[in-house]
């Protein structure tokens, strides 16, 4: 699982990267790899079976909070 | 110059709309809360749906050909508009992540229970990615195609379901408490009618900018009025056993029997989900993919597409633990957490760019 | 633009990655895997608060290609199957102990639910048909006048698989409008009501030498969602010319002279008015019916106008005594079968909120006006009977 993810991620990077260098789109670089690094990781951690916070559920306790529910 | 160079006609906008308005709405069904009287919450929402759209639409005649990332650097100055443009497309990424989750949900209960979620979710995002990529003309043109399908089908399978409707279902009319059908309406506008807040991104596009209010209000009207006829539909089919139902399109369109032949036909309803749900979430994706470029100050915004779409399927995993936390969001919270930006931006950003006479005419 | 190189990179990757997707869905089943389920029968099991369940599946070899001996004693092409658990689902899964081939319920025509397991009520051994997304409301839901697993082990002459079978007689049944022909989509808008009594067909079992049979006979009746009671063939009529549902069938007239004349229902309407009149709530009842002569064992000539006129009035009277019929056995069971507490509560929703919770009482003493208007258009292909011309 954790072989495909890293795949799949590799795949993007190929497919997007170079195009970017030789254009010299340094910052663009940099946002994309920034990001796609960011979900390489959240998703090592799926695969992984980490537990994650649960984004709209954290919200929808938030909201429970404020009406006093 | 723009970092869209695409252009799209009034009518491409306009099928846009109606194929983002029913996206997932079609099969989630708003208004279920005022049972019979459904397609009356539908209804009054959309009328609270199309008075937030005149204020979008108000907002983005002020300042054409800029989308709402630039509009708000323009009228608040780089701070304040960075961080309202970053809520904003926040607001965009979550609401994509939350359609692709009920697309997941959707298969998963009816079709494929032991299939992981990430598996529809990577095939539908890498769609929205790929017309993301390819930019919004694309996009107007696959909505062009596809949701003059979609209408047909709506209205081939309120057809196939006139010997199966009892009309009397709809009766009594108007007897859900008004309180009950206002908070039912309201949360009908939230999702799906005012969610076309995300248009902000994609109305500066449009070839001829006078175009873009007859084309949204035509659309949203006309998406109401499917969402209101589906529900009357679901209504006078299934009756009372609609409430029981999570998806009651679906159980309602599986009622379809001429003859012992036209039979099963469910899979009309799925497609409904894939082709309007598929619009919904490449809009989203394509209005926060731009923005992020727009708001980083980037040259392309299309690098970001495959990565954000990632991200996208993953907070859709991480959005609930189980069906009923989406529940719960989706009764309690959505229809309040989604105001600020359904409303609150948009309204506060046109108010404060009318207060300071922007966009001054440069001499 | 990339390079031709690592495009070709990418583009092998994206293959590689495109092809686990060819296997089809996740948890793939092969037709030669598994077992259709044609017909399920609910009981209750001997162990105390186990449910029984009895799968019918079909043998696919043998529906065909029956037994290869010399013709006569050949079985069914089904296999029928049972197994206990505590809830439905677990015995449904527990089939698979002893089928080795998975069960498939998508195919599914008929659910048979015993006597004394629909006595203790239906609704806990529903859920499981709707929850799931192999099962569809489409089926058709019997009631077993004894175990139900005995009706799908009851064989047919002319089909090989029995629930099929059983699926075509209740289809049939439109032909005499004498047994209810109800859905697992009518039986829960029933059950989700407050006050809608569920009904379903009544199916019974008798033995014709060694093998067994089934018939249906009438219309089980049921108060919330407990089996109280049957409604005998006339009254099952009188059920159905209330709501609507009577397609065709015979009724039985005295002719000129005592001799029996049948008529033929064409087709039938209904419509259900509740009238509040101070406080005093009663029941109109309108049905139109449509007929023809269908045969005649009176020597006497019908096909003239005033006879006809006869007739329809004989007509109406019987239908009126089948309604009759039905409303007598209604009131005695106590249960709403005609749902008329929903046609209450859409002409009169304010009202109806105090009714809602006395209805069980209020029912029984419900007065009821009936309206029957008949007419007749055809007498067939010949006009006179044989007698001398």
């Amino acid at each position: 699982m954790i072989a495909l993810v890293l795949l799949a991620g590799l795949t993007v990077a190929l497919l997007e990267g170079p195009g970017l260098i030789r254009q010299g789109y340094w910052r663009e670089l940099v946002v994309f790899l920034a990001l796609t690094a960011l979900s390489l990781a959240l998703g090592i951690l799926l695969a992984l079976g980490v537990e994650l916070p649960k984004v709209s559920s954290a919200i929808t306790a938030v909201f429970k909070a404020l009406l006093g529910q | 110059m723009g970092l869209e160079q695409g252009r799209m006609s009034g009518s491409q906008l306009a099928n846009l709309v109606i194929g983002f308005t029913i996206g997932s709405a079609l099969v989630l069904m708003p208004g279920q809360a005022a049972k019979q009287d459904a397609w009356i919450a539908i209804l009054i929402g959309l009328a609270e749906g199309l008075a937030f759209a005149l204020i979008y639409l108000a907002l983005a005649q002020r300042f054409p050909g800029r989308t709402l990332v630039e509009i708000s650097q323009a009228v608040y100055g780089p701070f304040l508009g960075t961080a309202i443009s970053a809520a904003f497309l926040w607001f965009l990424f979550h609401l994509g992540s939350l359609v692709l989750r009920n697309f997941s949900d959707y298969f998963t209960i009816t079709s494929m229970p032991k299939t992981p979620p990430m598996a529809f979710l990577a095939l539908i995002v890498w769609v929205c990615i790929w017309v993301t990529r390819n930019g919004i003309e694309v996009l107007a043109r696959c909505s062009e195609v596809l949701v003059p399908l979609l209408l047909a089908t709506v209205a081939l399978t309120v057809a196939l379901m006139i010997p199966e409707m009892d009309l009397r279902n709809l009766q009594p009319v108007l007897a859900t408490p008004p309180g009950q059908l206002l908070w039912a309406a309201h949360r009908s506008a939230t999702f799906p009618f005012a969610e076309t807040v995300a248009f902000l991104m994609v109305i500066p596009f449009l070839n001829n900018a006078r175009r873009a209010k007859g084309a949204v209000v035509r659309a949203l009207i006309i998406a109401g009025l499917t969402l209101a006829l589906a529900a009357a539909r679901n209504t006078a089919v299934l009756g009372a056993t609609g409430a029981i139902s999570t998806y009651p399109s679906y159980t309602a369109v599986q009622q379809i029997d001429v003859l012992d032949v036209i039979t099963r036909l469910e899979i009309l309803v799925d497609t409904s989900l894939l082709t309007m749900g598929f619009i919904k979430v490449a809009v989203l994706l394509y209005g926060t993919t731009l923005g992020t470029a727009q708001l980083l100050g980037l040259r392309s915004y299309r690098p970001l597409a495959t990565p954000i779409g990632t991200l996208m399927a993953i907070l859709a995993i991480l959005n609930f633990d189980n069906v009923a936390e989406n529940i719960a969001f989706a009764d309690l919270v959505w229809p309040l957490y989604a105001l600020p930006f359904q409303l609150g931006i948009p309204l506060l950003t046109l108010v404060v760019a009318m207060v300071r006479g922007l966009p001054r005419k440069e001499a | 633009m990339l390079a031709p190189k690592s495009r070709y990179l990418a583009c092998l990757l994206l293959v590689l990655l495109l092809l686990p997707l060819l296997g089809g869905c996740w948890n793939r089943r092969e037709l030669i895997d598994l077992a259709v389920v044609v017909g399920i029968g609910l009981d209750l099991a001997d162990e105390p608060g186990q449910v029984l369940v009895t799968a019918q599946i079909v043998k696919p070899a043998e529906v065909y290609a029956p037994g290869e001996g010399a013709g006569g004693a050949q079985g069914p092409a089904v296999w029928v199957v049972s197994s206990a658990g505590e809830t439905v689902f677990q015995a449904v899964r527990s089939l698979a102990s002893v089928s080795d081939r998975e069960l498939l319920f998508s195919h599914n025509q008929i659910i048979v639910i015993g006597r004394v397991a629909a006595e203790q009520g239906i609704r806990p051994l529903l859920d499981f048909f709707l929850r799931n997304y192999e099962t569809r409301r489409s089926v058709w839901v019997l009631v077993a006048e004894g175990q139900a697993c005995d009706v799908l082990e009851a064989e047919s002459e002319l089909n090989p698989i029995p629930a099929i079978a059983i699926m075509q007689l209740v289809k049939l049944q439109a032909t005499r409008s004498t047994v209810a022909q109800v859905t697992m989509q009518d039986l829960v808008a029933r059950l989700v009501s407050p006050t809608a009594a569920p009904v379903a067909s009544l199916v019974t079992v008798f033995t014709e030498g060694a093998q067994k049979r089934v018939c249906l006979s009438g219309t089980s009746v049921f108060r919330d969602d407990r089996l109280v009671g049957r409604l005998d063939e006339t009254a099952s009529r009188g059920l159905l010319w209330v709501l609507g549902e009577v397609r065709s069938g015979i009724i039985v007239i005295s002719g000129p002279g005592g001799g029996k004349v049948a008529l033929e229902i064409i087709g039938a309407k209904s419509r259900v008015i509740p009238h509040l009149d101070g406080g005093r709530l009663t029941m109109r009842l309108d049905v139109a019916a449509e007929g023809d002569l269908g045969d005649q064992m009176v020597p006497k000539d019908l096909s003239k106008p005033e006879q006809l006129a006869l007739l329809e009035k004989g007509m109406a009277e019987a239908i009126r005594r089948e309604i009759e019929a039905a409303l007598v056995r209604a009131r005695q069971l106590g249960t709403d079968i005609f749902d008329f507490g929903t046609a209450v509560g859409r002409r009169y929703p304010e009202a109806w909120k105090n009714w809602e919770k006395r209805w069980p009482e209020l029912f029984p003493s419900l007065p009821v006006e009936i309206t029957v208007k008949t007419r007749l258009r055809q007498v067939g292909l010949i006009t006179k009977p044989i007698i001398p011309q």
